[in-house]
């Protein structure tokens, strides 16, 4: 299959700032990849870039369009959610599915209302009457209800309560993705999302410094606990980074295979927000 | 298509309710005062006297002269109105949605910032003049019937008095006419509205006036002309206008004397509409490339300045 996404040597310059900085990659279909990386590391100017809202050099390709080119077209496949607190405050429930279902080829109006239906949003409420997290699961409902091949999330949940949280991403999993769609998320909260993603993009200072699917991620990046002797010993094999927690060390090791560490202590797959630890505190690029 | 910009502009009705609350407004205020006078003459015997907001009727209930004023009044004050609102409407169409950040939301659909500009414009041009001229329309109707009961109250002939006498078929074919030729002519006026909203960081209130007169004094002390205010004035007067063959006096509207007149029987109403001469005047063709310039910076600002 081909890729959905296909960039290559993007670069996105603000005078001498380089938000983006000659970055390549591929998202194939049927993937959930998380877009992860500190404030200002060129998240959103990358997403802006692949939605078609901003201009950028290198060649980039979504859904075989030209992103800023054709929009419109792009806009039948792709949705988006740049932010959710973002729909207009004058606007009726009931209006805004009219409206959608008007314009979007791809709304579903019933899939809509059914997931309204879960929720305390009613279809004559204006959004100025609705709280924070209602204006959210009606927009996440909107645009859920669009039969999109690319869905793209920019901080869906920021701002939200936890149990809002763990339902958003229980129903995207459950009801949302199949293997036609995916699914590109950026968070802060890495820890919540890390479950359900399939690949991993670290980018940093507008660089990607690491692209890769979770198994690969298992199979290169051990974590290791060790006491006593075996801190030494598990020095010398070159860790990435190492870490004081309760009095053991924990490294992490890259490339290094897992049976040899097995002898040294306890290990396991480095959860997402240490490896972004790891990979950024590090020196040298991709691999 | 079509229906992707009927829904536009809906959508642009349902944000900005003034375009039509407005002129309702203007119609309940007419009719509540007319009642009011209607009552007042019927039940103290006095003559019948209305004045509110420029109808003025007067006369014994049974002897109601001045019925012209009946159709003109609510033409010209819902027109002045939603003048009004459209301006408002035009210098917050493309600032407001930037202000709340909602655009971020409609620039998620697959709508291009082209139909989304046009939508506006249209809305502005067609929209609201034939919404006002719909309520014009109705409350004319019901301050006819209001005076027909007057004077059947007053022991007077309605139908000698009011609905033989007055052209209505031919007053409304003019003031539709005249709504729209009017509005066509002011489209470029229109698009500056829009692109001074689509531009404006903070206020677009005062884009839309400060260029303009840095511009008219910059051509005033540099080459000691007029033309940029003289054109600008021109266009608001609607001198030039050619699409009436009435006398240049009668296109600024004086309703009064445009519907003595036409009661007198000294005007040929429909001779007088000359849509060709309209349609082929440079005055409206140059109007409309300056709109598209206008409408394209718009779009261009509002696709780049995100």
């Amino acid at each position: 299959m081909s890729a959905l996404v296909k960039a290559t040597g993007i670069s996105k310059h603000f005078g001498a700032v380089r938000a983006v900085d000659d970055v390549s990659f591929d998202i194939q279909p049927g993937r959930i990849v998380g877009l992860i990386g500190p404030n200002g590391a060129g998240k959103t100017t990358l997403l802006k870039a692949v939605l078609g809202l901003t201009q950028c050099d290198g060649a980039l390709s979504v859904c075989g369009l030209d992103p800023f080119k054709n929009r419109r077209e792009l806009m039948h496949q792709v949705s988006y959610v740049a932010d959710v607190s973002v729909l207009p405050s004058w606007i009726k429930v009931s209006q805004l599915l009219d409206f959608v279902e008007s314009v979007h080829p791809n709304f579903s109006r019933s899939s809509a209302e059914k997931a309204l239906q879960r929720t305390k949003v009613m279809p004559n409420a204006k959004v100025k009457e609705l709280s924070k997290g209602m204006v959210a699961q009606l927009h996440l409902s909107i645009i859920m209800a669009i039969d999109a091949k690319l869905l793209i999330l920019d901080e869906p949940t920021l701002g939200l309560d936890i149990l809002f949280r763990k339902a958003f991403y229980a129903e995207l999993l459950g009801d949302y993705f199949d293997e036609d769609r995916t699914i590109v998320i950026t968070t802060h909260q890495v820890e919540e999302i890390e479950n359900i993603l399939t690949d991993v993009m670290f980018i940093d200072d507008g660089k990607l410094v690491l692209d890769a699917s979770v198994d690969e991620i298992s199979e290169r990046y051990t974590e290791l606990m060790a006491s006593g002797d075996d801190v030494a010993k598990a020095r010398a094999l070159g860790p990435v980074t190492e870490r004081e927690v309760f009095g053991k060390s924990v490294f992490t090791f890259e490339g290094v295979a897992r049976d040899q560490l097995a002898s040294l202590g306890d290990v396991r797959t480095p959860g997402l927000a240490d490896l972004f630890v790891a990979k950024l505190g590090k020196e040298g690029g991709a691999w | 298509m079509v229906a992707n910009m009927l829904m536009l502009i809906r959508r642009e009705l349902w944000e900005h309710k003034a375009l039509y609350y407005a002129p309702l407004v203007v119609s309940a205020l007419l009719i509540f005062g007319f009642i009011l006078a209607f009552f007042t003459a019927v039940f103290t015997g006095a003559s019948f006297q209305v004045a509110v907001a420029g109808l003025e009727l007067t006369g014994a209930p049974g002897t109601l002269a001045g019925g012209s004023a009946l159709l003109a009044v609510p033409f010209g004050l819902t027109s002045f109105v939603v003048a009004v609102v459209i301006f408002f409407y035009g210098i917050d169409a493309l600032y407001a949605e930037r202000k709340d950040k909602s655009i971020l939301f409609w620039r998620s659909l697959p709508v291009t910032d082209t139909e989304t500009v046009i939508s506006k414009w249209l809305t502005a041009m067609i929209a609201a003049p034939i919404m006002a001229f719909a309520v014009a329309f109705v409350t004319q109707l019901i301050l006819l019937l209001l005076a027909s009961l007057a004077i059947l109250f007053g022991g007077g002939n309605p139908v000698e008095l009011i609905w033989a006498p007055l052209p209505f078929v031919q007053f409304w074919i003019l003031t539709f006419y005249i709504a729209i030729t009017m509005s066509l002519w002011l489209s470029p006026i229109i698009g500056w509205f829009l692109l001074s909203s689509a531009f404006a960081k903070r206020s677009s209130l005062l884009w839309v006036f400060v260029p303009v007169i840095v511009i008219a004094m910059l051509e005033g002390i540099v080459f000691r002309s007029g033309h940029v205010s003289q054109l600008i004035g021109e266009r608001i007067g609607f001198a030039g206008i050619s699409g009436l063959t009435f006398p240049e006096d009668m296109m600024v509207m004086d309703e009064d004397e445009v519907a003595r007149q036409l009661l007198a029987g000294d005007i040929d109403i429909l001779g007088a509409l000359a849509p060709i001469d309209f349609l082929l005047s440079p005055g409206l063709w140059g109007g409309f490339i300056v709109t598209a310039a206008f409408l394209a910076g718009a779009v261009y600002f509002r696709r780049f300045r995100a």
